[in-house]
């Protein structure tokens, strides 16, 4: 059974037919919190800030690779966050925050829209009704694939109303630019917002009955 | 959010290696046109002619990525592949448009990522129509356009080019995409094509024609030596040449064009939408509306009454099926531009956002002369003195 947020990396070298042997590594994605750090306004503007686990797997090499040196990092991973919103509920931006050698010496990296990815997803699983998907996406330089990372995604929303709004977010990445980002299993957040005082919760995931919970 | 110059991915450097051993396609934007805008859906045309290699021959997929105006959504991207009648739909693959948007340093656009099932790759220069369905959101009808076709890297950029959205027929170049003046390669391919038929319609179409228009042609180094031959001196103060027309027709490939010289600072386009008829797109500077001008050389002035009528009326009727209120009137002017009208001038009035449309036929033209214009809130106290001022320009006698 597919793990909805374990995204399969693809041979490194794709282009050099030499390298006989790959290795894979699994690497699983995980929205493991979520905080407020700014607003809201009395506009309602705020940024929300989801706390990310990139927990990676190294596999065991295939047969007649014993002898290959493994890579120990990957390069230009297309990274993208993907979110079901409520239609008045604007994305102004976000960025991608993380070591230097993922998202530069400012530890930040801005993300740029990606209508295509959510088409993408909304053509899959359409957002219900008075909710649309929205994306955000950006290229994390080196990821060091021997070790797990923790990352975060500030998200920067605009006409948040007063209230319970339930909204649902995943973060996902493509090894390169033939593959197509497909949905998984989002998580889901729900975002408490007073007057001047807002709260977000990561609602964990119901696990069906006879599979663990990730 | 990205960097122009950065150490590309491994796998991007082995097809740059791999591009340097087998060479790649050069691509270049021919023509971008409006086929129908209806509500908030544009219907664009894109002509993109692709030059493959020996090596490139073959079957593959393509990679085509596209940026757009900022908040303009591509809807579907349908494509014609040579000696195909068919259109075929292109499949999403927006991490191709992540990597582009990455790669390109284009501000104010959206990228977007398409690929193509596998397909015969024929060796050589090939026009690729290209057709987007487009939703544009209100107010925003100007923007760039980029185009790559293949993976993204330094040797695939196309440049981003300015454009407007003008009317629901025509898009003006704003920054128009540069043409190789030592394009001799091109235009050497385009006389090995067709010249027979071409200098067949050459002599056609310049039978009238005198300084000031060259007809029928290709690109720059064929539009001077016509120049040349026709004594125009396209190299004169204060004028510039363009150039324009492609096509594709049925299974052949044939290119046709035509220059005009057009006063300094007036930017143009056009295409070639039959292998007879020129159509041209002109915008003098400052100016709010644009104008176009048609020309079929060797028309009779029977088939040009008639066609002339057929335009107007199939304009209005466009309009009115739109659901924009469109009135034909006709207008008193008996000359324009120093030139004598023929027959009549016609006027189209609408009162939605495409303003006046102006339809004149000279008198003195060999074939078919028509003046359209149109443009937000443009009217006939501003088209006027353009009209003359194109007319004055190109000289048929």
């Amino acid at each position: 059974m597919r793990k909805s947020t374990v995204v399969r990396w693809l041979p490194w070298l794709v282009a050099i037919p030499l390298m006989a042997v790959v290795a894979l590594s699994c690497v699983e994605i995980k929205i493991v919190g979520a905080s407020v750090t700014d607003g809201p306004t009395a506009d309602g503007s705020m940024t929300l800030k989801l706390d990310v686990s990139v927990a990676i797997e190294q596999t065991e090499p295939t047969e007649g690779g014993e002898e290959m040196e493994m890579p120990t990092s990957q390069s230009d991973q297309l990274c993208f966050f993907a979110a079901v919103l409520p239609d008045d509920l604007g994305l102004a931006g976000g960025r991608l925050v993380g070591e230097a050698a993922m998202v530069g010496e400012a530890g930040a990296r801005p993300m740029g829209h990606s209508p295509q990815v959510a088409q993408v997803y909304d053509r899959e699983f359409p957002a219900p009704e008075g909710h649309r998907w929205v994306a955000l996406h950006a290229v994390v330089d080196t990821v060091d694939v021997t070790r797990n990372h923790d990352m975060a995604v500030e998200l920067d929303l605009t006409g948040v109303p007063q209230g319970t709004t339930d909204m649902l977010v995943e973060l996902g990445y493509v090894g390169d630019a033939s593959t197509t980002p497909t949905p998984g299993r989002p998580t889901q957040l729900q975002l408490v917002v007073g007057k001047d005082k807002a709260l977000v919760r990561v609602v964990p995931h119901e696990t069906p009955a006879g599979e663990e919970a990730s | 959010m990205r960097r122009a110059v950065r150490p590309l991915m491994p796998a991007a450097l082995g097809l740059l290696l791999a591009s340097l051993v087998l060479g790649c396609p050069t691509i270049k934007i021919r023509s971008l046109t409006v086929e129908s805008f209806k509500k908030d859906l544009a219907v664009l045309a894109i002509e993109v002619e692709v030059d493959n290699t020996a090596d490139d021959a073959g079957d593959a997929s393509t990679k085509v990525a596209i940026a757009l105006p900022e908040g303009w959504a591509i809807q579907e991207l349908a494509y014609q592949i040579p000696g195909e009648p068919l259109q075929r739909r292109a499949r999403p693959l927006p991490s191709l448009a992540i990597q582009a948007d990455w790669i390109y340093d284009f501000e104010g656009v959206t990228w977007w990522g398409f690929d193509t099932a596998e397909h015969a790759v024929p060796a050589g220069k090939h026009l690729y129509p290209v057709r987007l369905t487009v939703k544009v959101p209100k107010k925003t009808k100007t923007g760039r356009i980029a185009l790559v076709i293949g993976d993204p890297g330094p040797d695939a950029e196309s440049g981003a080019f300015e454009f407007e959205l003008k009317g629901k027929r025509t898009v003006a170049w704003i920054e128009p995409p540069a043409v190789n003046p030592d394009s001799q390669t091109s235009a050497a391919g385009a006389m090995d094509m067709d010249m027979e038929a071409m200098m067949a319609g050459l002599g056609e179409g310049l039978a009238g024609l005198g300084e000031g228009l060259e007809g029928i042609g290709e690109a720059g180094t064929m539009m001077r030596q016509l120049g040349t031959m026709l004594g125009v001196d396209t190299g004169a103060t204060g004028y510039r040449e363009e150039w324009i027309g492609a096509q594709m027709e049925g299974d052949n490939f044939r290119m046709n064009g035509a220059a005009l010289v057009v006063p300094e600072g007036w930017s143009a386009m056009g295409d070639a939408p039959t292998d007879r008829a020129i159509k041209m797109v002109l915008m003098p500077p400052g100016a709010t509306t644009f104008l176009g001008l048609k020309l079929i050389p060797g028309i009779d002035a029977a088939e040009a009454t008639q066609l002339f009528e057929d335009e107007v009326g199939q304009a209005a009727a466009e309009l009115v099926a739109e659901g924009t209120p469109a009135a034909i009137s006709e207008v008193t002017r008996t000359t324009a531009g120093g030139h004598a009208l023929a027959g009549r001038q016609l006027r189209i009035v609408t009162e939605g956002s495409e303003g006046l449309w102006t339809m004149v036929r000279l008198a003195d033209a060999p074939g078919l002369a028509m003046v359209v214009t149109t443009g937000d809130a443009a009217t006939e106290t501003e088209v006027a003195p353009l009209v003359d001022q194109l007319l004055d320009s190109v000289s048929f006698e």
